[in-house]
């Protein structure tokens, strides 16, 4: 006792500021003993065993980075940002909000499972609540023992925990976290754009830091404080940022090879769980988290923080060579990069109902006819641009519809985007997609 | 759930709503109530400014517009939903409560699902008052009903009033 008290104590002196080199933002600081502590963390720390953008390798080689650096580019901004915010108003923060925005920014990311995003949506196959990656974070934040007593000790955990819930009555300070100006969407857009190579989502980031700012206006009928961007100095810096993300969605996030690897690898892990659940599986070929889904039971919070993509590619070496269909073959086209076609629906067959019905039923029929499940080697997808929908598609009709909208301040006026004609409002994204064995391509590309 | 599947559940919850619903926003809190009662309808929803919302929902309703299965028009400052051939209702807790529900005020709903989305997160009583009251005060007169309806159809316990 007294030895883990002195070493306490020698923790305590020891700190200092730290300093990481960063492709991004090129030097990012660390002050602040809580910061270190959780990035120390191994809840933390197993974000560097997550990629930030799923299977985008298998298309743009330079898409390896992690969650971890990620996070830490996030944690940056909100440091600047803030900065930026207090040299107009010096009281906007509290000292707690001061240490938790930062430290949710680094946060907000850690419930991610595998693959970011993808093994959400196979969580979602087997249990009702608590598969999103927030429900994740909410509780590692709260209930992963180191870094719930750092935050508790700090006296920010509850401040944390509502930003990320979306529940913290300060607005501005939340949208900080989460927002249509938040630091999240500013460093993936700049850093999957330098990873993958892809210059559209390279933004000006540190003029549009430098328009942010805080102003009041009434939201749903209530006076809040939100962050807004100057109109005057900003427009064309947000403009750019907003056709930036419009196209790194469409060239990156909703790539066709990328999104059909995605598909792909969520029905393998969807079939490894049902064959766990079948018994199929020996132990060794699966993972406790899948037999807690096995049971729809939500994994618990140890194991959930034992799986993460290298566990997955690990594993594809064997379900490759298990002999359980359709789990081998799904696993030994993603290890061969043996990834379905996508064949694009003409807008004669998604705007005719008929036409679309007898399209699936034939590819399905013929996928029957080659011994393949239709279940498993046909996917319809519908990707969509998000870069702007929040902005325009969803309230360009009616103000009450908002979601997320873009506040702007000119002078004492505070507006929306959405309600400014720009050209932004024009752009519009949407495609339908089969995706099937590539072997099957021609023929299955008749039918559609 | 995929984008089939869920195509499916969102007809069926137009259906139920009347194959009419006025407002996005409505539409949002019918089908997070609906999915509270126990229908999956593959939603996740996340708490925005306006209470309750899932993005793959809006995507949905969107994909739907554009292979022609509903309509989309203004309407007194709202954007009314309207599913051009309605579906049988499935006879559930979900889209019953859809069906009981369909004619009352956005406010309300917003209220009921931002009551139902703080007891998910962990408030209880006093707290859950509290956050309610600092997130959507400017409802309060919809918030005995709404917390009616939370105890009717969701057992959900009167909180403590602060």
């Amino acid at each position: 006792m007294q030895a883990a008290a002195l070493t306490e104590q020698k923790k305590v002196e020891e700190f200092r500021s730290r300093i990481i080199r960063d492709p991004l933002h090129d030097l990012i600081r660390i002050d602040n003993r809580e910061i270190l502590e959780v990035m120390h963390a191994p809840a933390f720390q197993r974000l560097r065993q997550i990629r930030q953008l799923g299977l985008a390798f298998l298309v743009y080689p330079g898409a390896e980075h992690s969650r971890f650096i990620h996070a830490l580019g996030a944690y940056h901004l909100s440091i600047c940002m803030i900065e930026a915010l207090r040299k107009q108003n010096n009281t906007l923060f509290t000292e707690a909000e001061l240490l938790a925005i930062p430290l949710a920014a680094l946060c907000h990311d850690i419930g991610h499972g595998p693959f970011s995003h993808l093994f959400e949506r196979v969580t979602k196959e087997f249990v009702d609540d608590g598969a999103s990656h927030e429900s994740w974070t909410v509780r590692i934040l709260e209930e992963q023992p180191e870094i719930s007593k750092i935050l508790e000790a700090a006296g920010v955990k509850q401040i944390i925990t509502e930003i990320i819930k979306h529940t913290y009555e300060k607005l501005h300070v939340q949208d900080i976290i989460s927002s249509q100006l938040d630091v999240d969407r500013f460093d993936y857009l700049c850093r999957d754009s330098l990873m993958t190579g892809v210059k559209y989502g390279d933004l000006d980031l540190s003029w549009l830091l430098r328009t942010v700012k805080v102003a009041e206006t009434s939201v749903g009928g209530q006076n809040r404080s939100v962050l807004a961007l100057d109109a005057r100095r900003g427009m064309s810096a947000v403009e750019a940022y907003i056709l930036g993300r419009h196209h790194m969605y469409k060239h990156v996030y909703y790539h066709k090879t990328i999104r059909s690897a995605e598909t792909m690898l969520k029905k393998l892990l969807t079939e490894v769980v049902k064959a766990t659940r079948d018994g199929k599986l020996k132990d060794s070929l699966t993972h406790p988290v899948f037999s807690s889904l096995a049971k729809a039971q939500v994994p618990s919070l140890d194991d959930y923080l034992t799986i993460n993509d290298f566990v997955i590619l690990n594993m594809l070496e064997q379900w490759a060579q298990c002999g359980v269909e359709p789990v081998a073959d799904l696993a030994r086209r993603l290890r061969k990069r043996d990834i379905f076609a996508a064949i694009v629906v003409p807008e004669k067959i998604t705007s005719d109902i008929q036409k679309g019905h007898d399209a699936i039923e034939k590819t399905k029929k013929f996928l029957k006819e080659k011994q393949l499940d239709p279940d498993i080697y046909y996917i319809y997808d519908t990707p969509q641009d998000t870069a702007y929908k929040d902005l325009y598609h969803y309230q360009r009709r009616g103000k009450e519809d908002e979601a997320q909208d873009l506040y702007c301040v000119d002078g004492d006026k505070v507006f929306t985007l959405s309600s400014r004609k720009t050209f932004l409002s024009e752009l519009e994204y949407i495609e339908h997609r089969v995706y099937v064995p590539k072997e099957f391509e021609n023929e299955i590309r008749g039918f559609w | 759930m995929d984008f089939s599947e869920r195509l499916e559940k969102l007809k069926i919850l137009l259906s139920a709503a009347g194959n009419t619903v006025q407002g996005r926003k409505k539409l949002q809190k019918l089908a997070y109530l609906c999915q509270a009662a126990g229908e999956p309808l593959g939603q996740s929803f996340t708490f925005y400014h306006y209470g309750v919302y899932s993005p793959t929902l809006a995507d949905d309703v969107r994909a739907a517009a554009s292979m022609q299965l509903i309509d989309e028009f203004d309407g007194l400052g709202t954007v009314i939903t309207k599913l051009k051939a309605p579906v049988a209702v499935a006879p559930t807790k979900g889209y019953a409560l859809v069906q009981k529900l369909k004619d009352k005020e956005a406010r309300l709903l917003e209220v009921l699902t931002t009551i139902l989305y703080l007891k998910s997160q962990g408030y209880t009583d006093a707290a859950l008052n509290s956050k309610l009251t600092a997130l959507k005060g400017q409802h309060s007169e919809f918030f005995a009903e709404a917390f009616e309806l939370a105890q009717t159809e969701f057992s959900m316990g009167q909180p403590q009033r602060c």
